[in-house]
């Protein structure tokens, strides 16, 4: 008889057949599956013993494949299945292979899901409303075809969902594409596969929900359009994206939200130069309504930006005007690295914040500048030969603008427009600053209406 | 042996059969397609368990599991009353059919001659 080895193996080999055939029942339900292959694999080990021991020798290894000696699983589960009395299984036995199988699984589980939908189906209001369904299909037969334009549009670099592409390419593939849902739709044009049904129609399920977002976003597509999506001001641009449209939805109605946008992404901070082309601190600046201009929202106050060339995330801080109250127009603004943001304490417990308008240095962390553009603006202006006088012609070069754009530290930091330094970019005292004329600290001739103090 | 025809017309009797040989003593799955074969009678074992299974659902047959010194549990299968009477009303009908067939054939042998 058989060693203890290959009784190991006959054993695992009957446990795998039983479990394939096991396989082949479970449409019927677990507990019919068990109470029809209770002891099964008993019975396959006593006859495949049985068969062992009748034969002379050898036979025990090769009737080890229970395949050979049973047939394959599934028929033996069929002739199970059919000897009990039990419906056949679900799906068609066309033929054997993977495709079978999911084609098995894929009716087992349409089935499942209709049964389990059949209290709603089968009310007259349902019947109703698949009537109606019908009714309008062809509009989402031409929404499907559009949908599968965009997905195959989406590797080719075509990645922005527009209702009507401004590619010749593009706009001939969403024709094609709607043309040929639609004649699916219609029943036409169908390939004979016998897969292919199916796939159109987890295709279509597919498309339907990707259908939301992009409808969506071809609606968000009535705002600026975005150039640089990711470059940077990641937490701050989201939030702008969605102030625009907020904005531009409500056309004034909406709320309030203040912000500068350019190329489409939106502003932080603003650098003033003047006509030579030298930096201008705390400058203030107003619309021609005499209104004062926000990068940083009042809904925007807590949002935290990264900015170029400087590691980590900065809140924006506010300058304060004489009255004290703070101003948000005074560029170049100053910020707070986030992790220094913390109540007056200066424990860092965002608790102490609440109910503050932006977030608050702790005591003894004051705002940092943040680093210019430029050392030196890459243009000057000629306003007549008057402007500049006392830096020469001013012009611009592109070694300026080279260093400019490296971290400009400490060194390179750019102090001319200083307040209380001999050019003083902005005036105090709420002089216009015009190109060519660079107003001196206190000369100002009228009254002070509002002064920028620094905390500087 | 019975050839692959005759497995069709076994298909009808199958039931009977296996009662039958449930009849004459209480048995397990492979255990009644052994005594099944030895009686000359052939059939697909997963028929034979299906069947088993379908009468013991209808109530024909009875079931026990007998412990085993060596190796799993078996599953016996007994004869109930209503399987007894259900034998007897088969026995009848096959009897009554076999006649018919018998008859049938063999005047038509006996013309072949």
């Amino acid at each position: 008889m058989s060693t203890i080895t290959s009784s190991d193996a006959l054993s695992a080999h009957v446990r795998g057949y039983a479990q394939a055939v096991r396989l082949h029942l479970a449409d019927l339900g677990q507990d019919a599956v068990d109470d029809l292959t209770d002891g099964l694999e008993a019975d396959l080990t006593e006859a495949v013993l049985d068969e062992a021991a009748a034969p002379a020798d050898g036979a025990g290894t090769q009737a080890l494949d229970l395949a050979v000696r049973f047939g394959p699983a599934d028929e033996y589960a069929t002739e199970l299945r059919t000897a009990a009395g039990l419906p056949p299984a679900a799906g068609a036995r066309a033929g054997r292979g993977p495709g079978h199988a999911i084609g098995e699984a894929w009716t087992v589980m349409s089935e499942r899901w209709r049964s389990f939908w059949r209290p709603l189906t089968s009310t007259p209001g349902w019947a109703a409303f698949v009537e109606f369904a019908r009714s309008i299909a062809p509009a989402w037969w031409i929404l499907r075809g559009w949908v599968g334009a965009q997905v195959v549009m989406w590797p080719f670099g075509m990645a922005d969902v527009t209702l009507w592409p401004s590619s010749t390419a593009g706009r001939i593939l969403v024709i094609a594409a709607i043309v040929v849902s639609v004649q699916w739709g219609r029943g036409r044009w169908i390939p004979r596969w016998t897969w292919f049904p199916r796939a159109v129609a987890v295709a279509s399920v597919a498309a339907a929900l990707l259908a939301i977002p992009m409808v969506t976003d071809v609606e968000a597509d009535s705002r600026p359009v975005v150039a640089d999506y990711y470059s940077g001001f990641d937490s701050g641009f989201d939030e702008g994206f969605n102030n625009a449209l907020v904005s531009q939805d409500g056309a004034g109605n909406g709320p309030e939200v203040d912000g500068v946008w350019v190329d489409g992404m939106r502003v932080s901070n603003l650098f003033a130069y003047d006509a030579a082309g030298d930096p201008i601190r705390d400058v203030q600046l107003f619309d021609d309504r005499g209104r004062p201009v926000r990068t940083i929202g009042s809904d925007a106050t807590w949002d935290t930006w990264s900015v170029p060339d400087v590691a980590g995330d900065w809140s924006f801080q506010p300058a304060t005007a004489s009255d004290g109250r703070t101003r948000w127009n005074v560029y170049p603004l100053r910020a707070l690295l986030a992790e220094q943001i913390g109540g007056p304490d200066g424990d860092g417990d965002l608790y102490d914040l609440e109910g503050q308008e932006y977030p608050v240095p702790p005591t003894g962390v004051q705002p940092q500048e943040m680093p210019w553009p430029f050392l030196k603006a890459p243009t000057a202006i000629d306003d007549g030969g008057a402007a500049g006088a006392g830096s020469g012609s001013g012009t611009g070069t592109d070694s300026n603008s080279d260093a400019g754009s490296d971290e400009p530290g400490e060194s390179g930091e750019p102090n001319q427009g200083r307040p209380g330094s001999d050019h003083p970019a902005s005036d105090p005292a709420g002089e216009p600053v015009r190109p060519g004329e660079r107003p001196t600290s206190g000369s100002g001739s009228r009254e002070p209406t509002l002064e920028a103090t620094q905390a500087d | 042996m019975l050839s692959v025809d005759t497995t069709q017309l076994l298909k009808g009797v199958l039931d009977a059969a296996v009662l039958a040989v449930v009849e004459q003593e209480d048995g397990y799955g492979y255990d009644i397609v052994r005594r099944l074969r030895a009686r000359g009678v052939e059939s697909g074992e997963a028929s034979v368990y299906g069947t088993l299974r379908r009468l013991y659902a209808s109530g024909s047959l009875t079931s026990y599991v007998v412990p085993s010194e060596e190796g799993p549990h078996r599953k016996y299968y007994g004869i109930t009353p209503h399987g007894r009477e259900a034998l007897n009303i088969q026995r009848k009908e096959w009897q009554e059919f076999a006649g018919t067939v018998a008859g049938l054939l063999g005047e038509r042998n006996e013309a072949a001659r």
